[in-house]
């Protein structure tokens, strides 16, 4: 009875927002890492 | 073992849970009760227990901090609750994603997810205190109680669904009289646990060692100017 | 204090103290279940008729009835172990709702604890996870009777 929901949109959003938390981070921490590099030359300097 | 060691295994354990997923999506067989959409369960649960793992992880951080006062152990635990708190918080959404379609609520206050969302509550707290207060011993101990409570609920969390009447199913591993899944999807959930909170562990290690590098250039360039 | 760290001291009083009511809201008093299965909603049903309450127990098989076209559901819940309540309900149900189906019901009992006129169903399934072809029987039936009359 009732309708029976297309199981592939939750499917598709659980796995997608999974992916910007995890992957999202693992970006942000990447380029801050790099950032931090360049910024640790120039302290390094003086 | 090197750090380009180190981080060469997180990237390819990142690139081993794609794959995970895939095989999640794609090839693991249905569940005759749930039909497709029990799927989710590959990413709710081990984001679960990597959350799990990196409170206690949080307390192991605090209670250093607390006995050595040590300024690094503070970075080890502002990572670990960043993550930390990433993961309840995808626990939480990937869990109301998956209660619409099944429970026919995208949220109720039962005992597991009242817990969990207090996890979350305290988590958040632990980033607020420590993002106002300054380094030493002050923020220590006050962000030290909030990981002692963290790791007080994890436990919680996890007997809640055998202690109380709830509308979230009971465990399907560690129970008495065996595993309630399938081998194949008992397996799969196993491997894509353990994973997934190897890459939390990597996140957290990466993003401490940023924390680190950070304050290192903070006070290289105060003296700096101070001098 | 400068004003920007006294507001977060504030913010993070306010979660804290959040976090304790909540913790405290889960309690182990019986006044804060969850759900009352059906045995007990019964006994209670004089005191709990004023009240929107949740009732638990399982869709008794051959108890359904639905009519697709003014979306009326009724059902029998029962606790298998000879307590049943009638229930009422308009609008569709979850897709997972059928015979043999743990089901929460909140909504309202009559004062003689005869009938439930609901105004939301929850299904509470099993933890049970197996492919449609598998081998073995399931077990889903024994395992919703633990989870669900438990206490």
């Amino acid at each position: 009875m009732g309708m029976n929901t297309d199981p592939w949109p939750y499917i598709a959003s659980a796995y997608g927002l999974g992916f910007l938390a995890i992957y999202g981070i693992y970006v942000l921490l990447m380029l801050q890492s790099k950032k931090l590099k360049k910024l640790k030359i120039i302290a390094e300097k003086g | 073992m090197s750090f380009s060691i180190w981080n060469g295994l997180g990237r390819l354990l990142l690139v081993a849970v794609l794959y995970l997923w895939y095989q999640s999506i794609f090839v693991l067989p249905p569940d005759i009760h749930q039909g497709e959409v029990y799927r989710i369960i590959y990413l709710h649960v081990p984001a679960a227990f990597a959350s799990f793992a990196l409170a206690f992880g949080l307390l192991g951080t605090s209670l250093y901090g607390l006995a050595t006062k040590s300024p690094g152990s503070e970075f080890a635990s502002k990572a670990v609750a960043e993550i930390g708190f990433l993961f309840t918080l995808l626990t939480l959404v990937t869990g109301s994603i998956w209660g619409k379609p099944t429970w026919g609520v995208w949220w109720t206050w039962d005992a597991r997810l009242t817990t969990t969302f207090i996890l979350a509550v305290l988590y958040a707290g632990h980033l607020l205190l420590w993002s106002s207060l300054p380094p030493g011993l002050g923020r220590i101990k006050s962000t030290g109680i909030l990981g002692i409570l963290i790791a007080v609920d994890v436990p919680i969390i996890y007997k809640s669904v055998t202690w109380w009447r709830t509308l979230h199913q009971p465990p399907s591993m560690m129970r008495e009289g065996g595993s309630t899944m399938a081998p194949e999807i008992l397996s799969h959930l196993i491997v894509s646990i353990v994973a997934l909170t190897l890459v939390s562990l990597y996140l957290v290690w990466r993003r401490a060692d940023n924390l680190k590098t950070e304050w290192m250039i903070e006070v290289k360039t105060l003296n700096q100017l101070g001098a | 204090m400068r004003k920007g760290i006294k507001n977060r001291w504030i913010v993070a009083g306010f979660v804290l103290v959040g976090a304790i009511t909540g913790l405290s809201f889960v309690s182990m008093d019986k006044n804060s279940v969850y759900f009352y299965t059906p045995s007990e909603a019964k006994a209670g049903a004089a005191e709990l008729s004023s009240d929107l309450i949740k009732v638990g127990g399982m869709v008794m098989p051959g108890s359904v009835t639905w009519k697709p076209e003014n979306l009326s559901l009724s059902f029998t819940l029962t606790d298998l172990k000879g307590t049943d309540i009638r229930v009422n309900f308009t609008g569709t149900p979850p897709d997972m709702f059928k015979e043999g189906q743990g089901v929460v019901c909140e909504g309202t009992i009559a004062p003689d604890g005869t009938g439930i006129i609901a105004r939301h169903l929850l299904v509470k399934h099993s933890e049970e996870y197996k492919p449609p072809h598998g081998e073995g029987a399931s077990k889903e039936k024994e395992l919703l009777e633990k989870s669900l009359f438990k206490e």
